[in-house]
């Protein structure tokens, strides 16, 4: 089987004088399928989807490595963010400019570091044929779209640049229920589309016992030793 | 009514580069820039001086020289300004207060006084016609065209898109690795340079420079910015507004001046304008964190 994540012996200290955060942590994510990983608040996702994207500091220990499509990357302090990572927060709307639209938007994601004094914006990916299903108006102010059509929009804008895995992080937890199930539906079209793998990481049992059939991870605090466990 | 036409669109013309600047600081980027104030004294500063070194050579070529150096002057003030909020996390409103201490201590160094005469310099915009006994009437219209069609071109651009995005969202840049702080001094930069340009061009026209000529100048920008998007209620950038709102500003000033107001109450009239219009205008916004910008 192709995995499209690996983490090997994870381990991690807020800096060199605190207790391991984790130790020693494993985990597989097979290739193209959507993963969920649960987790209390406070159990430490957040932070384990930070060092999937290698955004750490200085000052905080990190050891193992992490394999992407069989590429083996070291982990190391302070190491620069992962490319082919890609990821949506749980306050989506802080990627979005509210007052311009769902197609502006997704030109934004695509401007270079340095926004050109003299080029025009940029093109942005075609977008999935199966978007027509979510009444999404491309073309009007972000701002009238729903939560659920906004949460669409940061998960497209996040895939403008070349992705291999997507982090969603608590996608779910700034929506209704009707909004949620938008945003699942679109996730499992999406996965069906682009060869990318999904993974998110939620602390809603719901959503979880809902979609996750094929099992799931999940982040507790192992109360004799206070470690934090990653178990399938 | 010629002669009040005149001193409206002349006016205009004058301060018409630091409120498009403002336009860019205040309004589209949303950011409490009070250094347009130092912008536009040093620039004038920087202007004059080059006045006094440069050599006797064409009017034409003397004002591009000019110019330009207006434009770096005040682009020096919105560069250190914005880099001290980049660079030294200093709030925005915290670094302009502390950029116009620096830079009146810099522009009375300069300047080696409070005050210089331009009497005896030559008046580069005085290079085109006359008009109506308006000699630099038509050097201050092609000035402001310039600087409108570059602003007309820049909002349409990649920059120019960038600096609404950071008004409506400053975290936006930071999720698909973009330079914040790029966005951040780029625009306060072209803000002030354009304060600067606008502070050469009011030294000129009244025959000296004096460190205490922008006073209150930032108020006559947010008036002006504020009158032209109670008419153009739009959150896009539009060259328009602030070109409409300083127009208005002028006239309605110069209406107040025929009918006998005298100018020493003007800074109180402009404060009670503003009152009025973001009263009438802002009230239904109040909740959706809006009224911050002009």
């Amino acid at each position: 089987m192709k995995y499209a994540l690996e983490l090997q012996n994870i381990s991690f200290k807020f800096n060199a004088d605190a207790p391991y955060f984790f130790k020693n942590l494993n985990a597989r994510f097979p290739a193209h399928a959507i993963h969920y990983i649960k987790g209390k608040n406070g159990a430490g996702k957040s932070t384990l989807f930070r060092i999937i994207q290698g955004i750490t500091h200085p000052y905080e220990i990190i050891e193992g490595n992490i394999v992407i499509n069989g590429k083996q990357i070291a982990l190391s302090s302070g190491m620069k963010r992962i490319t082919h990572i890609k990821m949506v927060p749980q306050n989506f709307d802080r990627m979005i400019a509210n007052q311009f639209s769902f197609i502006q938007n997704l030109q934004f994601a695509n401007m270079p570091m340095q926004p050109g004094f003299f080029q025009r914006l940029p093109a942005y990916q075609p977008l999935p044929a199966f978007l027509d299903r979510f009444g999404i108006n491309i073309h009007q102010s972000v701002s009238l779209l729903s939560g659920g059509q906004r949460q669409i929009l940061a998960i497209l804008m996040a895939l403008q640049q070349p992705t291999d895995i997507l982090l969603l992080d608590e996608p779910t937890a700034a929506l209704d229920e009707k909004n949620s199930q938008l945003t699942m539906a679109f996730l499992h079209d999406l996965i069906h589309t682009l060869p990318i793998t999904i993974i998110i990481i939620s602390h809603d049992r719901e959503l979880v016992d809902t979609y996750a059939t094929a099992g799931y991870y999940e982040l507790i605090i192992d109360p004799a030793t206070s470690n934090r466990l990653l178990v399938y | 009514m010629i002669y009040l036409l005149l001193r409206v669109i002349e006016q205009t013309l004058i301060y018409l580069p630091i409120v498009c600047g403002s336009y860019i600081s205040l309004s589209l980027m949303k950011v409490p820039d009070l250094a347009l104030e130092s912008a536009f004294v040093f620039g004038a500063i920087t202007a004059t001086t080059s006045l006094t070194l440069c050599p006797p050579m064409p009017l034409i070529a003397l004002i591009v020289i000019i110019l330009v150096a207006s434009a770096l002057g005040g682009m020096l003030v919105g560069f250190v300004s914005s880099c001290m909020v980049q660079h030294g996390n200093i709030p925005s409103l915290l670094a302009s207060i502390l950029t116009i201490g620096l830079f009146h201590g810099i522009s009375l160094a300069t300047l080696q006084g409070t005050y210089r005469s331009l009497n005896q310099l030559p008046n580069p915009l005085t290079a085109l016609l006359v008009i109506y006994g308006k000699p630099e009437i038509m050097m201050l219209a092609l000035i402001s065209g310039i600087i409108i069609a570059f602003l007309y071109y820049l909002f349409k651009t990649q920059l120019g898109f960038a600096l609404c995005i950071y008004g409506n969202n400053p975290f936006f840049f930071s999720y698909f690795h973009q330079s914040t702080s790029y966005v951040y001094i780029s625009g306060l930069a072209l803000a002030n340079a354009c304060a600067g340009i606008s502070g050469y061009l009011f030294a000129q026209t009244n025959g000296f420079v004096e460190v205490n000529m922008g006073f209150g100048i930032v108020l006559l920008c947010i008036t002006a910015l504020i009158m032209g998007k109670t008419i153009i209620p739009t959150s896009h950038a539009f060259i328009v507004i602030p070109v409409l709102g300083l127009f208005l500003y002028t006239l309605l000033q110069q209406l107040l001046l025929r009918a006998g107001v005298t100018s020493a109450y003007f800074t109180m009239i402009r404060a009670a304008l503003v009152l009025l219009l973001v009263l009438y205008r802002y009230r239904h916004m109040a909740t959706n964190g809006q009224q911050l910008g002009v």
